[in-house]
């Protein structure tokens, strides 16, 4: 007989009560408890413990559990694409507006040395006499006749000396006008501009006079320029945005037609 | 009528070919009990509705992978449910303004709050017997024990579920079910003590012991 020298471990009395012991170790254990009131003591703590435990009520589930349709539509790779959709979308749509942000910064610093000229003309445009000296013959030329690439011209021709005065200040915005058709215009020569604006006197008293309405002088009149200042990036105050605004356009580019792939992805497999 | 396993098999396969219906016809039998499992885990009733609609649509979407026979399906939709519970409780963990809560409401056992007792679960017919404020010490007591032990004493005890089933719901040897077991009654016995709860109980049952 092995008399009873050491308790039944914790695992044994527990296993006990469910008579998941062997028959050996069952005997072994029925003998010891015999013996034992510690471990009689134990043995009845697990038995109440599994007792009390077995009495908990079953809890009635608040609802019927059945997978609906809108649950389950969608299996994990649509779901992921519908992410990859989604993120791709936001991500090309913010590098966008950097993107136009950027290259509307490039253009503003690239005419940046234009722009005073045309700021302290500007004004001065309403007052604008009509006697016809020179140079605003040359304004007025230029709207009479607009589709002539010298309007392009005008307002980077105008010499520094010659910024105080107010004609050449009338002829700029009006001379924008017409520059979208020929914007690409390039690089201003003076000295064609003081003929012409000889040449153009009797033209200049005739239309002057008409207040033509101020256009939208400032993106027309600088658009020239800039493109000049973007495809010569070097130099230009705005060089370094503009390469910024060159690489956020290609990663907006990327993200648009990484969104354009998920997309066709994402037809593909719901009509599946 | 065929016989049930005849009748379930097709039913399996049109689950696992992505039949939503085929599907809630294999869980009908089970959700109850997944439900109360979860219940059981994770201490109220909001929460384990979420963990059992989430173990069901995870289920639905591993169906094509169970290829056991039709009667191991209670077993693995189990598994699926305790992995889920088991996420649960550790989402709660990093947020620890949550589980301070639960501590605290745990340890100071206060009234329950009239929310709380309409929400408390109706005992079934057959099981009026239980208090349910001792049922709720039970619970209570069952929230502070570690994730695992808490499973496993309640597939064991709770539910009932043989100790060869609990070790393959929780993927670990016999063995392992039983010391986890006998720990957490060791520990349940010494919470449920303090409640006040034991005393009664183990006079009723030394009366019934062999």
């Amino acid at each position: 007989v092995t008399q009873p020298a050491s308790h039944i471990d914790d695992d044994v009395l527990s296993a006990f009560v469910d008579q998941q012991l062997s028959t050996d170790d069952l005997a072994r254990a029925r003998a010891h408890l015999e013996t034992c009131a510690d471990c009689q003591e134990r043995l009845d703590g697990f038995r109440s413990v599994a007792t009390l435990l077995r009495q908990l009520p079953e809890v009635e589930p608040p609802r019927d559990f059945a997978l609906g349709l809108r649950l389950v539509g969608e299996p994990p790779n649509v779901v992921r694409l519908r992410r990859w959709y989604a993120a791709a979308r936001i991500t090309a749509a913010g590098l966008a507006a950097v993107f136009v942000c950027l290259l509307a910064g490039t253009l503003y610093l690239s005419a940046q040395p234009a722009a005073p000229a045309a700021s302290v003309a500007r004004p001065q445009t309403l007052s604008a006499p009509v006697a016809a000296t020179p140079n605003p013959a040359v304004a007025a030329r230029s709207q009479a006749a607009a589709p002539q690439p010298q309007a392009a011209q005008q307002p980077q021709a105008v010499p520094p000396s010659q910024t105080g005065s107010s004609q050449v200040g009338s002829a700029q915005p009006q001379a924008a006008q017409p520059q979208p058709a020929d914007g690409v215009a390039a690089a201003p020569h003076p000295a064609t501009l003081s003929a012409q604006s000889d040449d153009q006197v009797a033209a200049a008293t005739s239309v002057s006079p008409l207040p033509t309405p101020p256009p939208t002088p400032v993106p027309t009149a600088v658009a020239a320029p800039v493109a000049a200042a973007v495809a010569t990036a070097e130099s230009a105050p705005g060089a370094p945005l503009g390469l910024g605004a060159l690489g956020i356009g290609v990663l907006a580019i990327v993200a648009l037609l990484i969104a354009l792939v998920a997309r066709h992805r994402l037809q593909r497999a719901s009509t599946v | 009528v065929q016989p049930d396993a005849g009748a379930l098999d097709p039913t399996l396969k049109a689950a696992q070919q992505g039949e939503v219906a085929a599907f809630n016809t294999l869980i009908q039998a089970h959700q109850r009990q997944v439900f109360n499992v979860c219940y059981r885990m994770l201490g109220n009733a909001e929460d384990a509705a979420d963990a059992t609609q989430d173990a069901l649509l995870n289920a639905f979407r591993a169906v094509k992978s169970f290829n056991g026979p039709a009667a191991g399906l209670r077993s693995w939709l189990l598994r699926i449910a305790a992995n889920t519970c088991y996420d649960q409780l550790r989402r709660r963990q990093r947020k620890p303004s949550d589980s301070l809560d639960a501590l605290h409401t745990t340890d100071a056992d206060p009234e329950p709050s009239l929310a709380e007792r309409l929400q408390d679960p109706r005992p079934g017919p057959e099981q009026q017997s239980l208090s349910a404020e001792t049922a709720r010490h039970i619970q209570q007591a069952i929230d502070l024990l570690p994730a695992e032990q808490r499973l496993t004493v309640v597939l064991c005890d709770v539910q009932g579920l043989s100790y060869d089933e609990a070790a393959q719901i929780m993927s670990i040897e016999l063995g392992t079910v039983k010391s986890r077991l006998s720990r957490a009654r060791a520990q349940l016995r010494v919470l449920l003590s303090e409640k006040g709860e034991l005393p009664a109980g183990s006079t009723r049952l030394q009366q019934r012991s062999p």
